[in-house]
């Protein structure tokens, strides 16, 4: 690194090439602010993002007058035009107008043009809320890739390393550019959702239209690897677990397997990634207060349970019915609280309230307000709108939990396992689940509690047979069909449980050329991290 | 030993480094500073262990979550600001270094997040970790750069007159940070190809290490235009960038259309 610099051709400033003032910022500016505003006024006048061509079209289009403009400055290298749009201020001035172009893309929600319904916004007109597919942006992007490739090209006549590493670095990113532009004419991308045995070959595309593939893909199978399940020291309070933060990596569980936790010997029992929930209501004379209730609705009656302090039962129009068990001998507090309740909530239609002897009941008004109901009509029948209710008898009860492995395949599944944990004389046994169904953990002492976290898939895979082949296909590793590229993108369940695949299809003939430019790209970075810190003016003494 | 002790030890090692340091400094006590480079090397051993620990005890490489990159991060500046050291012969980087280190171990003590073994499908990629290292490599170089820009204008306005070679070091480094932010961004482009079907999608977070990416190109280029070696207001300007596009895109309003979310 501490060889001499081989030697550089005129850099574009040089005052012996021109004897003039140079032009530079205040002109680039002049010229990139122009050719902005230009594309703003094109763009609103347009309507429309660039559209789609043939791929022979947009490559004469787009790499022929890369070529031109190689030649142009080769040739021309000294001509005053071609100094100043291959300098470094213009260069400089269309990256900073670029990048703002962007930076504005990532401040306004972007959505395709073609998707807006109606009369278009100031936005949408100047495509600022379709930045990247703009005509305003895609004229910046060629500004910047004229100033590459006229610089590559005044420089193509001496050969060097350091030259070397110039033209990788600059017609690198030039190429990458105009790969880019080549893509954005002609790539097609779009959604294929494949249900099990049934050939598809409908791509749903980004614009809202639809598009065939040159031949079907038929779904042969689809599997799901769940992760392993983890389980987390949580703290839990007024009915909410949240897992702790810190500490070493969580432990894994599966069937048979014992671990220390916090002091605890945790020994997992049984170990469900995808579980069903299996819970039934038993007579218990330590659980809490329950009713059975008689509901009648025009000319029907079905049976209804209600437990005391749970969630309130919610009838369609969103009416809830709840049940508050206070202290005995405190009914009228109770009853006190119980209005107060429901004037807080007025989706409570009726509020039952008992002290464990006496039965009350609280009824929403018509017009608002609350009134006590009877005694005699609780159980002769509390009218509510169309509904009658009446209760039938009351006692004790638990809910009973269980957990099975699930039948089918689920887009969230609940985990589930069930564990004994042991402290000295300590012994606690019971299920812990986590999923969309809410959360279910184990009291171990105090506000700690041994909690499930979410179960995630691992891997999710599927088979799919076209032109009677059969390929698997997975996140990551993607497969191609007809020129297109398909990969893995998320799943479904659809309403007969059966596994619905969502593939993305990629169709984008500029990849080997912007292959080419990254390659180049990187070759000419190394090369620069190699050759130019000999050029410092510290090392040069 | 849990890895809140080993973060914390490492990080009052790096704290011991750069007070030493400072104070070696100011006394001219040569021996302090070796005693705080000595405590920086052992602060950084520690989170080599720390990262290596992690790594083996999660069963996936420990660079998935916003606090673990962050480890990573700690742990490159030292590397990064050894080489310098040793390569151009400054002890200037080892204050900045160890502040910038212990700045983000405290971060780490302070939001300690769950240790969760799985990795999510997108992430099951052989680009994963090239992408995340050499990016958290070259954003630890160009942090130093930053650092040492600052520290440099510092002395700039106090009046006091520094070589060549010391004014030249935010530029020598963010010439060792750009490249590896060019090769994070080649890796990225590569991995987003394999995993959803395009290399660039201008998605926010990809946006902003192009703008990123386009930023130190001004710097780099400054050089040629006006002859400048020393130019530190660029690199100094450079990291809040840096910073914008590490964690800064999540706050974006278009954040909810990226999908380079870190999650936890």
């Amino acid at each position: 690194m501490t060889q001499a610099p081989p030697e550089a051709p005129p850099l574009p400033t040089s005052p012996e090439a021109s004897p003039g003032r140079e032009a530079g910022y205040p002109e680039a500016l002049a010229s990139l602010g122009g050719l902005w505003l230009g594309g703003f006024v094109f763009q609103a006048m347009s309507e429309s993002a660039i559209p789609l061509m043939a791929p022979t079209t947009a490559a004469l289009l787009v790499f022929l007058p890369v070529v031109a403009l190689f030649a142009l400055g080769a040739f021309f290298k000294d001509h005053p035009l071609v100094r100043f749009l291959a300098g470094v201020p213009f260069g400089i001035t269309a990256l900073a107008c670029t990048s703002l172009g962007a930076l504005l893309g990532t401040l306004v929600i972007q959505k395709p043009l073609a998707s807006i319904q109606g009369e278009p916004g100031f936005l949408d007109r100047l495509a600022i809320s379709d930045v990247f597919h703009s005509y305003w942006f895609g004229g910046l992007v060629l500004a910047l890739m004229l100033c590459l490739v006229l610089s590559a090209g005044r420089r193509s006549r001496v050969w060097n390393l350091k030259n070397s590493v110039f033209h990788c670095t600059h017609l690198g990113t030039a190429i990458i550019l105009a790969g880019g532009l080549f893509g954005n004419l002609t790539s097609q991308s779009g959604m294929l959702v494949l249900e099990m045995g049934r050939p598809e070959k409908g791509l749903q595309m980004e614009d809202g239209s639809h598009l065939d593939l040159p031949s079907p893909l038929t779904l042969k199978a689809f599997s799901v690897d769940p992760a392993p399940l983890e389980v987390a020291m949580g703290r839990g309070d007024q009915g909410e677990a949240k897992p702790k933060r810190g500490g070493r990596s969580l432990p894994s569980i599966e069937k048979g397997k014992a671990f220390k936790l916090k002091g605890w010997t945790i020994t997992c029992l049984e170990a469900i990634p995808s579980a069903e929930v299996q819970s039934r209501l038993l007579e218990d004379p330590s659980g809490v207060l329950a009713l059975d209730l008689q509901l009648q609705s025009h000319g029907t009656q079905s049976p209804l349970t209600l437990l005391a302090n749970g969630e309130a039962l919610r009838f369609p129009g969103g009416m809830g019915l709840g049940l508050m068990e206070v202290p005995e001998g405190h009914m009228d507090n109770g009853l006190a609280q119980a209005k107060a309740g429901m004037e807080k909530d007025t989706s409570l239609a009726l509020l039952f309230v008992s002290d464990g002897k006496h039965l009350s009941a609280l009824k929403r008004k018509m017009g608002g307000g609350v009134d006590p109901v009877a005694d005699a009509s609780l159980k002769e029948g509390i009218s509510l709108g169309p509904l009658a209710l009446s209760v039938k008898r009351s006692f004790r009860a638990r809910m009973d939990v269980d957990y099975k492995p699930a039948s089918g395949l689920r887009m969230e599944p609940m985990g589930a396992a069930k564990v004994r944990a042991e402290k000295g004389q300590q012994l606690k046994e019971g299920w812990i689940a986590a999923g969309p169904m809410g959360s279910e953990w184990l009291v171990l002492e105090g506000k700690d509690v041994l909690m499930l976290m979410h179960p995630q898939p691992k891997t999710f895979e599927s088979t799919l047979s076209a032109n009677g082949q059969n390929t698997r296909i997975r996140v990551n590793h993607p497969m191609d069909h007809h020129g297109w590229q398909l990969t893995q993108t998320s799943w479904n369940v659809n309403e007969n449980g059966s596994p619905v695949s969502i593939l993305r299809a990629m169709k984008d003939p500029s990849i080997p050329v912007v292959w080419v430019g990254l390659l180049l790209l990187m070759l000419g970075t190394c090369g620069a991290l190699w050759i130019l810190p000999a050029t410092f003016k510290g090392e040069a003494k | 030993m849990t890895d809140a002790f080993l973060l914390a030890a490492s990080g009052l090692l790096m704290g011991a480094g750069a007070g030493l340091d400072l104070l070696g400094s100011f006394r001219n006590r040569p021996q302090w500073k070796r005693m705080g480079y000595g405590a920086c090397v052992l602060g950084w051993i520690l989170l080599l262990t720390l990262v290596a620990w992690l790594w083996i005890s999660l069963g996936r490489p420990p660079i998935r979550t916003l606090g673990e990159t962050r480890l990573l991060y700690a742990a490159w500046l030292p590397a990064i600001a050894f080489f310098a050291d040793w390569r151009w012969k400054t002890r200037i980087l080892l204050t900045p270094m160890a502040g910038m280190a212990l700045l983000f171990i405290l971060l780490n003590l302070a939001l300690p997040e769950m240790r969760q073994k799985a990795l999510m499908p997108a992430l099951q990629s052989a680009w994963f970790v090239p992408h995340v290292v050499v990016y958290m490599a070259s954003y630890a170089a160009l942090a130093l750069s930053s650092a040492v820009a600052g520290v440099l204008l510092i002395r700039r306005h106090m009046g006091k007159v520094d070589d060549d070679a010391t004014l030249a070091l935010p530029t020598r480094l963010l010439w060792l940070g750009f490249p590896m932010l060019t090769a994070g961004l080649v890796i990225g482009a590569f991995w987003a190809k394999g995993a959803w079907g395009h290399y660039w999608t201008w998605d926010p977070k990809e946006t902003w290490a192009f703008l990123t990416w386009a930023f130190y190109l001004i710097p780099l280029h400054q050089r040629y235009q006006r002859g400048e070696t020393h130019s530190l207001w660029m690199p100094l300007l450079g990291f809040p960038i840096v910073l914008l596009c590490w964690f800064g895109v999540n706050y974006l309003p278009t954040a909810t259309q990226s999908v380079h979310t870190y999650t936890n």
